[in-house]
């Protein structure tokens, strides 16, 4: 079976230079054949071979949530793109990158990748890059919901505009990113050392941090949202930990917008690496020996009204249940009303 | 498993990664998969009994969930599990709530 095509996201608000970075990325061969899609025509002045305008088209499902919203369009832009990249011939696609309009929350498109059959088989999740505008961007994520959500969502984030005069400091803008999404990487558009081969690598959308990269306190934001990390010693029992994870999705996906990290588990030597956007979590990945720095693992969420104490007690209390099995405390919130009722 | 060839496949859900190794057809790993797989029903039963359901697995693909009358509801994935087992026992499963997978009767 052949490899499924690596598809990258590129999110960020309005005015942010999203298509910009994209130029880049078309102009620069060595980069390999890129396949793009566009949401809407006439946004995006770009002139490329391979280019699939979607219109955006949400359909939403029952519940409504935005994250089920069934983006079918995205599906059929990416069949499209792959169908003319064979009739075309040259070189196969080395990716599709999708850029989102600025006001566009990107998690349907996530979503959409688990979701819809094909997706799932042919394509898989690259990165999640958000380009956030050095001027604009903090007033923009304080003020606005969908740009809070774009850099929640993402992981990797590129500054742009930092050579302008009225450019936030670096040290601000790094605190108010990791504050939302403490696990991303950080690039400056501008830096020297700036390498878009190294954004558009094709590899999954997580990559594992030391813990001196994050904020050591949780961080509440606007709209009721939290961040924090989860640390977890020692190794989690795999079968227990994904019964807790789709039962907590389950319930709560809705307001679990972003649940990510590195997880030592009983059933592989390898850490695995885990991202989810609110009902949907992808495959994970084996991490390889030489990237393994023996660091502890550790989840990163961010929630909506979902405390660090309610998600950590929850887990402790499912690993400890399934530890000891037959132990009749399973005691159903209904279970206890009929026993206190019975007292 | 592959209808056409009969090969034991992994899942390609996100929990079926208790194989070892990124492949998609684990071949040398299939044991401990299937194992995996096995030790996470078991774990199913044991939350969902006192609900009065009870889980099998379909094939080694697929997860069937049953409830005292013998109803039963097929769940493709881990993912549509619960659902499978709120629509057949009447709670609602939240592991906020309570114990286990918690829950309250709706």
């Amino acid at each position: 079976m052949t490899e499924r095509l690596p598809l990258f996201i590129i999110t960020g608000f309005l005015g942010s230079g999203k298509t910009t970075l994209l130029q880049q990325l078309l102009r620069k061969p060595s980069t390999g054949t890129t396949g793009v899609v566009v949401n809407e025509f006439g946004e995006v002045g770009l002139d490329h071979r391979l280019l699939v305008h979607a219109k955006e088209h949400l359909e939403l499902v029952e519940g409504g949530c935005i994250c089920c919203a069934r983006r079918q369009d995205i599906g059929e832009a990416i069949h499209d793109l792959v169908r003319r990249a064979q009739r075309e011939g040259g070189n196969p696609l080395a990716r599709a990158v999708i850029e989102t309009t600025g006001l566009a929350d990107p998690s349907p498109v996530v979503s959409a990748l688990g979701r819809d059959p094909w997706m799932r088989a042919h394509v898989r999740l690259g990165r999640v890059i958000c380009v956030l505008d050095a001027v604009n961007g903090l007033a923009s994520i304080a003020a606005h919901g969908e740009a809070l959500r774009q850099l929640a969502v993402a992981d990797t984030v590129v500054v742009t505009k930092m050579d302008m005069g009225r450019a936030a400091e670096w040290g601000d803008l790094v605190s108010a990113v990791r504050s939302v999404t403490p696990d991303a990487r950080i690039l400056d558009a501008h830096a020297p050392d700036f390498d878009l081969e190294q954004v558009f690598a094709a590899e999954d959308g997580v990559t594992p941090l030391h813990g001196s990269g994050f904020r050591a306190e949780d961080t509440t934001h606007a709209a009721n949202w939290t961040s924090f990390v989860m640390h977890r010693d020692g190794a989690l029992d795999w079968p227990a930990f994904t019964l807790w994870l789709s039962a907590l999705l389950h319930a709560h996906g809705s307001r679990i917008v972003r649940v990510k990290g590195l997880l030592r588990t009983t059933t592989s030597p390898a850490p695995l690496v885990i991202h989810g956007v609110q009902h949907v979590v992808h495959p994970p990945r084996h991490l390889r020996p030489e990237d393994d720095d023996g660091q502890p693992g550790y989840l990163v969420f961010i929630t909506n009204g979902i405390g660090r104490r309610e998600i950590e007690e929850s887990l402790d209390r499912f690993l400890d249940r399934v530890r000891h099995p037959g132990a009749r405390i399973i005691g159903t919130a209904a279970v206890v009303a009929r026993e206190r009722a019975k007292a | 498993m592959c209808e056409v060839c009969a090969i034991f496949g992994a899942g390609e859900h996100w929990s079926d990664f208790g194989r070892v190794r990124n492949e998609r057809f684990p071949f040398g790993d299939i044991r401990h998969y299937r194992e995996e797989r096995r030790r996470r029903i078991a774990m199913i039963n044991d939350l969902i009994e006192p609900l009065g359901a009870s889980c099998e697995d379909w094939d080694g693909e697929i997860l069937a969930v049953f409830d005292r009358h013998g109803r039963s509801r097929l769940a493709p994935t881990l993912s549509d599990l619960w659902s499978a087992v709120e629509a057949l026992t009447g709670e609602r499963i939240d592991p906020l709530l309570g114990q286990g997978v918690g829950g309250a009767v709706q």
